[in-house]
């Protein structure tokens, strides 16, 4: 039960990453100084939300995913959508990364830079929260394409 | 009242990770095609940490971070500019989605 139960923090923090990524973007195209505690509210979230993400996605990978026996990878290569690992879970994986050090990098624009002061900089940081949000949805497509490739070998590929 | 419009250079630090991020993006696509085509790379990446992925983040973020530090120490700020950095981490974020996707690509046929 533990181990089908910890499956799903990792999809609820990285849609709470993709909320709070959504969130900076906006605080900053409304970027003033009354909003600048939020501003940096939402970017610490963001990082905190997409790292627990990536470190119990990340956990539950590497002890349960892969392993010999009856695991998801072996389930899915078994069926008719192999794809959805050798595809899908080795971009995930790897994508996963470019999102972790944009997440890192997101704080960093919005606590050093007087956002609302600069036109440039606003839009920087509003790019790099819409793209960390971008990432995020598809790393949820993705995970949901692996999901299915398991459930299609259960089924027989019916 | 807030001014918007002041020209405001970009922070030293956030110019030395916006660089870094293009540079950990390609370095991070680049290693997974060498991992995978090269198999004594990939065993010694898994005898690090137990896991060749778990080996492959440390190395991309640790890589981000130091390397961001790093650039964030030299006068790189005086050329780069937000607009540039931006473009920086779209030019990264693109190549190395493009890449990894297009290694794994093949595989949608199996």
């Amino acid at each position: 039960m533990f181990k089908e139960f910890m499956t799903m923090p990792h999809v609820v923090f990285g849609v709470f990453g993709i909320i709070a990524a959504i969130w900076v973007a906006v605080e900053a195209a409304n970027s003033s100084e009354g909003n600048r505690f939020r501003l940096k509210i939402a970017s610490i979230g963001t990082t905190i939300f997409m790292l627990l993400s990536y470190l119990i996605g990340g956990w539950w990978y590497v002890v349960y995913y892969g392993v010999a026996g009856r695991s998801d990878k072996n389930i899915i290569l078994a069926g008719p959508w192999k794809w959805s690992h050798s595809f899908f879970m080795e971009a995930k994986e790897h994508i996963f990364f470019m999102l972790i050090i944009l997440s890192i990098m997101l704080p960093v624009v919005v606590f050093r830079n007087e956002i609302f002061k600069d036109k440039n900089i606003r839009n920087l940081t509003i790019m790099i929260a819409l793209t960390i949000a971008f990432l995020g949805l598809g790393m949820e497509g993705f995970g949901a394409m692996i999901t299915k490739g398991v459930k299609m070998s259960l089924l027989g590929g019916k | 009242m807030n001014t918007r419009t002041e020209n405001r250079g970009l922070d030293k630090l956030s110019v030395g990770f916006g660089v870094s991020f293009f540079v950990a993006s390609l370095f991070n696509a680049l290693l997974i095609i060498t991992k995978e085509t090269y198999a004594p790379l990939k065993d010694w990446m898994k005898s690090l940490s137990g896991h060749h992925w778990t080996t492959h983040g440390i190395f991309v973020i640790v890589l981000f971070i130091i390397l961001g530090f790093i650039l964030s120490k030299t006068n790189l700020d005086e050329k780069i500019d937000a607009v540039k950095t931006s473009l920086f981490i779209i030019a990264g974020t693109v190549f190395g989605g493009l890449i990894i996707v297009g290694f794994f690509f093949k595989h949608l046929f199996e």
